[in-house]
């Protein structure tokens, strides 16, 4: 009996760890300091947040059987011409399992700004991004300051209002 | 208690995880939907009310990417 009693406190322990450890993974949230990414994009070239340190960074979590996300691409990417001589910059984190059609949709769409392929989820592991897709805006001092979940069309306005207040802030480029 | 016992050996067993927003590529697969043609499923019902002269009861919630 007694090493039943035990056997059910070992798993119990085990449980309450389990149900804590989401709390104790340190995933990205506003006013905490954006996680690295490291990791090579569609195009082989490793990109890291700190190469952009200085800058806005709006971080988009996509994939290609994510339907939102394309329609919110072509948004990012005109975003991105607009307001790069301000600072700003978009990078892509991309989820799916073949590269093949990521850097496809990405042709395709002509997108500018770099994506990570993170087919492991390990940046999104990191991140945790509520849905797809999502995006996380990063200051110049690389903390998240706004979390985008999901995308409508009328998102838009609300994107470009949003990184607009975070560049206006200036600081160093 | 060697009945909370089974019962925790079972809960721990069972391998149930909630899959994440980023890990839904192959629940996204037309294949995984319930209803691959929603158009044809609405032809159908359609049908289905004109012969029986009742409706519903004939399709469920979907798998998809889960988006938004």
């Amino acid at each position: 009996m007694n090493a039943s009693f035990a056997f059910v406190r070992a798993a119990l322990r085990v449980l309450l760890a389990a149900a804590l450890l989401p709390l104790l993974s340190g995933a990205a949230s506003v006013g905490k300091a954006a996680p690295e990414l490291g990791m090579k994009s569609l195009d082989g070239a490793v990109v890291e947040l700190k190469q952009f340190r200085g800058q806005v960074v709006y971080l988009d979590f996509w994939a290609t059987w994510c339907a939102p996300c394309q329609q919110s691409l072509p948004v990012l990417e005109k975003l991105n011409r607009e307001l790069a001589s301000r600072g700003f910059q978009v990078i892509g984190v991309n989820q799916d399992g073949d590269a093949r059609k990521a850097a496809e949709l990405a042709r395709r769409l002509q997108l500018s700004f770099p994506s990570v392929w993170d087919p492991k989820g390990q940046i999104a592991s990191r991140y945790s991004p509520p849905t797809m897709p999502s995006s996380f805006l990063i200051d110049r001092e690389g903390r998240v300051r706004r979390v985008f979940k999901g995308f409508k069309p009328g998102d838009a306005e609300i994107i470009k209002r949003e990184v607009t207040a975070v560049l206006d802030e200036g600081g160093t480029q | 208690m060697n009945r909370l016992v089974a019962l925790l050996v079972c809960a721990l067993v069972a391998g149930c995880a909630p899959v994440k927003p980023w890990q839904r590529e192959h629940l996204a697969e037309p294949a995984m939907a319930w209803d691959p043609d929603p158009v044809l499923s609405g032809y159908r019902d359609h049908a289905y009310f004109s012969k029986e002269a009742s409706s519903g009861g004939a399709s469920a919630g979907a798998a998809g990417c889960g988006c938004n």
